[in-house]
């Protein structure tokens, strides 16, 4: 019956169509540019913690490597800024894990991303943007 | 005549209950006037009588390139100064040439603070070494002849958000100092070294371990979760303790970083051997969700045995704090009513009457600046409450005159909404620090008040048009001097709280003042160089006040 044939139809449709949105869900997950507060206030403390060191460590590397020839170049470049204490972000895990979890206690803050947390946290911890620090 | 077989007693009792008297030399050897924080003086060369003939007879311009917040007491002994200031410069004037003797520079390697570069003063130990607190953590001590480093120590490491502020203290032949970061992640600590070779002694923790941990506290037997108490006193501090509880496994080592800076410099009491230290907030600041439990011993006036380095008796002000109400004020040890008291005023706007050997509270006084909607929880649109997050009373040390029974506090009067939305939201300026927001177009002032500490009645106040950060001195004169961020230093009549005399000192005279003898001559010495966290004007001058020669040779 044409009735009949519709509604399957219909039906195919509309399942196709929902089993396309979450295919492309799975196929585009999300950029780790967009965790944010919301990801922050459910992490575990060790998970945070653990975050973060990952973020320095990025960021000592990201310094370092900027100029250096090969990776012995970047170590040795990464062991003198932390010894001088001139790695853009200084601080230790605790320091950062604390003031971003308060920086994610404003309601308004929690759509940013955690990048963001850790500029706006390093910059109030007395921390230039630049890189020309003293 | 039978001679009483008694009549030495009285004076040796007295001699017993007071604390090691550092003004009978006419000296000032210790950041708080004496071991017990007291900051009065019984000296009695400058009266409300004369009192208004007070003018300026010396000025220390320390020179340094740096300004921040100048909040030193200067240290004098054997006619020599000490003075520190921001950024951790040390210096020694002698007083009777009023040249430099010598000048140390710390060399600041990574730093971390909350509240501005700010150094309150040193310890010296018999006459030899000086020792100083530095704002990348270290203890250094110096020749007091020369300011040569004789040992350095870190306390804490500065990367990790350790940082020392405050005047170390001397007992006997240790130097005993505290570190501050509570906003950053600490566990925080008083430690002991020996004031010679700088070898530590004992570490007292201020955040009490689990049973378990070797550093594990017999007097927080849960840790630093504490008995959940629902509230301070009566006030009720709606916490969500079930939820609180349910979370404490998850967060089970939030202890390891849970704050607990030590700001200020501890009293001593020598007939109990007890230091009393008072612990500044718990981390994070304002997040609490993350920290459940009472978060001891932060906000919590603490005895440690000043031998051993172990837990006495704690009293906490807030348990679970998320409004920065912490204890800050040092504590001070005075007797009230016959009984040894150790006396804290808080940013909560209290003055806590504490029983010296066992804690209790004996009284709270009436709030010495306004309070409304005490411990209330923010809001989007923002919740007004009162005090704000400086209090109260800040770190500002208290005076007290023990005859008077009285306690002069420098308090802070600043409407804020306690607000979880920073509003509005500027891009690049988003505020990170406290959630307490002044409200526009509300006064802000400072309230010096005098607190009677029998009654816990206000006995006088007066009223200052900006919020108060400094602290006191009382002379057995009865005269009381404080400083105002506009500049203005003040002495007042202890009893009745009269303005007997003022002179402007140009930048905010924001820093705790002494007193001492030289030369046959009382002077009255104040750090004026202004505040960063209030915006007071800075500068780097150290004014002391003295009568003038000719009042001095009438007498």
């Amino acid at each position: 019956m044409a009735v009949t044939r519709m509604s399957w139809l219909v039906l195919l449709l509309v399942v196709g169509g929902l089993t396309g949105a979450a295919w492309s869900r799975q196929a585009s997950p999300r950029h780790w540019l967009g965790v944010n507060g919301a990801d922050w206030r459910r992490m575990d403390p060790d998970v945070r913690l653990a975050y973060v060191e990952g973020f320095l460590a990025g960021a000592a590397l990201s310094q370092a490597a900027a100029g250096a020839r090969d990776s012995a170049d970047v170590r040795q470049t990464i062991e003198q800024l932390s010894r001088e204490g001139r790695l853009r972000f200084v601080y230790g895990a605790n320091v950062y894990s604390s003031r971003i979890s308060d920086f994610y206690w404003w309601k308004d803050h929690v759509p940013l991303p955690t990048w963001h947390a850790f500029l706006e946290v390093n910059t109030a911890l007395g921390r230039p943007i630049a890189d020309t620090l003293p | 005549m039978r001679i009483s077989s008694r009549w030495w007693v009285a004076p040796v009792l007295i001699a017993v209950a007071s604390p090691v008297a550092a003004q009978g030399s006419g000296d000032w050897t210790t950041y708080g006037g004496n071991d017990w924080n007291q900051r009065y003086s019984t000296l009695k060369r400058i009266t409300p009588a004369n009192v208004s003939q007070l003018g300026v007879r010396k000025i220390y311009q320390t020179g340094i390139s740096k300004l921040g917040s100048f909040e030193n007491t200067p240290i004098v002994q054997n006619g020599v100064m000490y003075v520190t200031t921001p950024y951790n410069t040390a210096m020694a004037y002698d007083l009777n040439t009023n040249k430099e003797l010598w000048r140390y520079e710390h060399k600041l390697g990574t730093t971390i603070t909350c509240c501005g570069p700010n150094n309150r003063g040193v310890a010296i130990h018999g006459g030899a070494h000086v020792y100083m607190g530095t704002l990348d953590a270290h203890l250094v001590a110096l020749d007091a002849k020369t300011g040569k480093v004789v040992w350095d120590k870190e306390v804490g490491d500065p990367a990790f958000g350790y940082s020392i502020t405050h005047a170390p203290l001397i007992i006997g032949d240790n130097v005993i100092v505290g570190v501050s970061g509570g906003e950053y992640g600490i566990r925080g600590h008083v430690t002991a070294y020996n004031a010679m070779s700088g070898d530590q002694v004992w570490r007292w923790y201020s955040i009490p371990a689990p049973k378990g941990d070797p550093t594990y506290d017999e007097k927080a037997p849960n840790g630093w979760w504490g008995t959940w108490a629902a509230k301070a006193e009566a006030h009720d501090l709606h916490r969500d303790i079930a939820k609180e509880k349910a979370d404490s496994a998850k967060y089970a080592d939030a202890w390891k970083v849970g704050g607990g800076g030590v700001w200020m410099t501890p009293a001593y009491d020598k007939e109990l051997n007890s230091i009393f230290v008072a612990v500044g907030n718990p981390s994070p600041d304002l997040d609490g969700g993350i920290r459940p439990g009472d978060n001891l011993y932060t906000d919590a006036v603490v005895s440690i045995d000043a031998t051993t380095g172990k837990t006495r008796w704690y009293y906490q002000t807030v348990p679970h704090d998320v409004w920065d109400l912490d204890a800050v004020s040092p504590p001070v040890v005075v007797n009230v009513g016959g009984k040894k008291a150790v006396v804290h005023a808080g940013k909560t706007a209290w003055v806590y009457v504490l029983d010296a050997a066992t804690g209790k509270l004996i009284r709270k006084s009436d709030n010495f600046t306004p309070q409304e909607n005490m411990f209330a929880l923010p809001s989007e649109k923002g919740t007004r409450m009162l005090p704000g997050a400086n209090g109260g009373a800040e770190w500002s040390p208290i005076a007290v005159d023990p005859t008077l029974g009285y306690a002069f506090v420098a308090g802070l009067h600043q409407p804020m909404n306690y607000i979880t939305h920073t509003a509005p939201y500027e891009k690049g300026k988003l505020w990170l620090g406290s959630a307490f927001v002044a409200i526009p177009g509300e006064e802000q002032y400072g309230l010096y008040s005098a607190v009677d500490l029998k009654t816990g009645k206000i006995a006088w106040q007066n009223k200052v048009p900006q919020p108060m950060m400094g602290g006191a001195l009382a002379t057995a004169t009865g005269l009381t001097f404080t400083g105002e961020g506009n500049g203005n230093f003040n002495a007042y009549n202890s009893k009745t709280g009269k303005l007997l005399w003022q002179f402007n000192g140009g930048a905010g005279c924001n820093s705790a003042p002494m007193t001492f003898m030289h030369g046959g001559e009382q002077f009255i010495a104040v750090a004026c160089g202004g505040n960063f966290q209030l915006s007071y004007p800075l500068g780097d001058a150290v004014l002391v006040f003295g009568l003038p020669k000719r009042a001095m040779a009438k007498r």
